[in-house]
């Protein structure tokens, strides 16, 4: 599963900004749960396409469904560029590896 | 996962007419034409389009239409295009960017004093605001939306726009969100200029537009350019419409646009029959928990709301991505109006239908709503 693009959605009235990834595969249950590591997650499993939300403690916030390719990711004002940039590093670490 | 439910028709329509696909390939492979440039088709479909919407405009000279790529252009070419006697310009908080972001941008560049004239809880003008600005500043133009995109209350705009003539202004109508839905009458308007789109409520496709301009008022065109006619001049032509257009047009698109219009002429969408089914929503969404936005008196099909203990984005993306109910979160591109409906910063979600929308696609949105609430049944 690889990271295939980066598309600005809109910026907020916070002055933050909310971009969308998009992946070559589909979100599954494991990577979901990988992404929400140490973080809060609200998930709503019983909706047809089960959604979920990851509230990190740096102010992202990561939303999406399972059996989507994309999130949307809220990135905060503060330090927005730093954040970002660990946060796209960070999802290249536990992006599932090609069997 | 079921089928899409298809509830954003204020921001654009769908499904289509069933004639829509076929005209417009048809024009898509046809030689190219340009009325006025090559060809000799046996009808012009750019002439009519332009009939077809003069009748649903109430206009008596379809050449005073002037088709554009969306009621936003349409709405440019007037704002830029008028030689206003003085520069107070009144509009409303209920404006769409489309108005809002040209009026500032006059603004900033020192052409027009621009007042705002607040609306209620429901989305709609004050009118007494409306009417007192009127008398005291006597703008030279006056904006105003004829529906909310965001509440779908209708404003009473022959009365406001009586009362900006009384004063001596000019008055522009914006009916993006009602033309085909309401009957509409230029003249009982009021309206001196009325832009319109031709992807919501008439049911064209994208790219189409146009703007009416009543006889009398000479706007300076926006773009100039090639005509294919009277190309000795060195400013764009004086008659209506080719004075405001300018360029190759969507030829396939307009056509395509008046088979929709004509298709609708023969089918006309039932009032009863949508208000009922929006009465449904309403009442459904009610009773599942949701805090809809109240709309009294008339109005389009459209019901915002939002859900206690969801952020708005969130409500709209879990709506659509989890249950397949497509719609539209956030500010609706009308920032000032939420300062009224008390929905700031988040905005609202928003359920748009048409006439195509069914009983068992509103219960659906119900239903998802309610487990967005409530958990499973």
């Amino acid at each position: 599963m690889d990271l295939v693009e980066i598309r600005e959605l809109e910026d907020c009235f916070d002055g933050g900004s909310k971009l969308e990834y998009r992946f070559s595969a589909a979100i599954g249950d494991e990577f979901m749960r990988r992404m929400a590591a140490g973080s809060r997650l609200d998930f709503f499993p019983e909706f047809p396409r089960p959604f979920f939300k990851i509230f990190h403690g740096n102010g992202i916030q990561v939303k999406g469904v399972l059996g989507d390719s994309c999130v949307e990711v809220y990135f905060p004002r503060a330090d927005m560029k730093k954040i970002r940039r660990q946060f796209e590093e960070e999802i290249g670490r536990l992006l599932p590896k090609r069997s | 996962m079921p089928q899409p439910v298809y509830l954003n028709n204020a921001a654009t329509s769908f499904p289509k007419p069933p004639p829509l696909g076929k005209e417009v390939c048809s024009w898509l492979d046809a030689l190219p034409f340009h009325a006025g440039r090559s060809g000799s088709p046996a009808r012009d479909p750019l002439q009519s389009c332009r009939q077809k919407l003069a009748r649903i405009l109430g206009v008596a000279d379809p050449a005073r239409i002037a088709l554009s790529r969306c009621a936003t252009e349409s709405l440019n070419i007037a704002l830029h295009g008028l030689r206003l006697k003085t520069p107070t310009v009144l509009a409303s908080a209920a404006e769409h960017n489309s108005v809002l972001r040209p009026l500032f941008l006059l603004r900033r560049m020192g052409r027009i004093d621009l007042h705002l004239v607040p609306c209620d809880g429901q989305g709609r003008v004050r009118r007494g605001e409306w009417l007192r600005l009127t008398k005291e500043l006597r703008p030279a133009l006056a904006v105003l939306t004829h529906a909310s995109n965001v509440t779908g209350a209708v404003n009473p705009v022959t009365e406001l726009f009586s009362a900006v003539h009384e004063s001596g202004g000019l008055t522009l109508l914006d009916a993006s969100q009602t033309a085909g839905l309401l009957r509409l009458d230029a003249g009982e308007l009021q309206s001196d200029l009325l832009a319109f789109t031709g992807h919501k409520y008439l049911l064209g496709p994208t790219g189409t537009g146009g703007l009416y301009v009543r006889p009398g008022i000479d706007l300076d065109p926006l773009l100039t350019g090639g005509t294919g006619v009277r190309s000795d001049l060195q400013e764009m032509p004086p008659e209506m419409p080719m004075r405001l257009e300018p360029g190759t047009p969507a030829t396939p698109l307009f056509a395509g646009l008046a088979a929709c219009l004509d298709w609708q002429e023969q089918h006309p969408p039932s009032r009863p029959s949508m208000d009922r089914i929006l009465i449904r929503l309403e009442d459904g969404m009610r009773r599942a928990g949701a805090q809809v936005i109240a709309v009294s008196g008339p109005r389009t099909p459209i019901i915002s709301f939002t859900l206690p203990g969801w952020e708005t984005a969130d409500a709209g993306l879990a709506l659509e991505k989890g249950f397949g109910i497509i719609c539209r979160a956030g500010l609706h591109c009308a920032p000032l109006i939420h300062e009224a409906l008390g929905t700031l910063p988040g905005g609202a979600v928003r359920f748009s239908l048409s006439r195509f929308t069914t009983d068992d696609e509103v219960d659906a949105a119900v239903d998802a709503v309610r487990r967005m609430l409530h958990g499973p049944r």
